[in-house]
């Protein structure tokens, strides 16, 4: 099967874990009431870390498009398409240092948009990045094996990719399990 | 260990206390409005320091506010 398919078939796998997981573990709490034309105000957390998913999930999708267009062995021996491959990668960390500086300075701030719930769920939200962590792992292991079953040789630069895909796993698992926690806590 | 809930009366304080939003009282604890909203709903518990700071503002202890209900287990009954 070619890459780009056992990537997605990863995404989508760890997104129905990440799903199911997080309908397992709600607790059974009636639906919240309100007035009408009124709606849950979102605190200034949840705002900044749907911003920082967005931002860093489209730089992600971008840099994973440009080596499936192009294919792993050009990525690597194109500089081209590497450095592209890697800047698209090193905004998308940006984007999150971004969010961890502007949730320090809302901390600091001290005007109460930031409060005890949301740091409940701050520790709450890498809850899943252990379980994300293990598919990309496990996807990584069964493609590029069956990939290579013949050879039985794998090229090194695939460790690129997987230390990336970790890297970048880690970070989008963080960013959703903060907005995942909102729904439960 | 039976399980309990904790139960508040921060809704009706509220509007007892001139009607206060929630975002007033969000700002004179200290915390966002959201969290007013999952209290009065009852599906977040606060700390200590939070419910205490939510006694100063209606001038009430904190056991008047919230009171613990022991939720009957099926054995129970």
């Amino acid at each position: 099967m070619a890459l780009i398919l056992w990537l997605v078939a990863a995404i989508l796998l760890a997104g129905i874990i990440v799903f199911v997981s997080s309908l397992a573990t709600r607790r059974r709490l009636p639906p919240i009431e309100f007035a009408d034309g009124e709606a849950l105000p979102r605190t200034a957390l949840q705002k900044r870390a749907a911003w920082a998913l967005s931002g860093v999930a489209l730089l992600t999708a971008a840099a994973g498009g440009c080596v499936a267009f192009f294919g792993p062995q050009v990525w690597w021996n194109d500089d081209t398409v590497r450095l592209s491959v890697t800047f698209l990668l090193l905004a998308g960390l940006l984007v999150y240092l971004a969010f961890t500086i502007s949730v320090r300075s809302l901390e600091q701030r001290g005007d109460g948009s930031f409060d005890e719930r949301d740091a409940l769920i701050m520790s709450r939200s890498c809850a899943g990045v252990g379980g994300a962590m293990m598919v990309i792992i496990a996807v990584w292991m069964v493609a590029l094996v069956e990939m290579h079953i013949e050879t039985r040789l794998i090229p090194s630069y695939f460790l690129y990719l997987i230390f990336w895909s970790c890297v970048m796993t880690n970070v989008i698992a963080s960013l959703a399990g903060i907005l995942l926690s909102y729904r439960r806590a | 260990m039976p399980k309990a809930e904790i139960r508040n009366d921060i809704r009706r304080l509220r509007f007892e206390h001139g009607e206060m939003t929630q975002q007033e009282l969000a700002d004179r604890v200290g915390c966002t409005r959201q969290t007013i909203v999952m209290l009065e709903q009852e599906r977040y518990v606060p700390s200590l320091a939070l419910a205490l700071q939510i006694g100063n503002v209606f001038a009430m202890p904190v056991e008047a506010i919230f009171k613990l209900e022991k939720r009957l287990t099926r054995r129970e009954g």
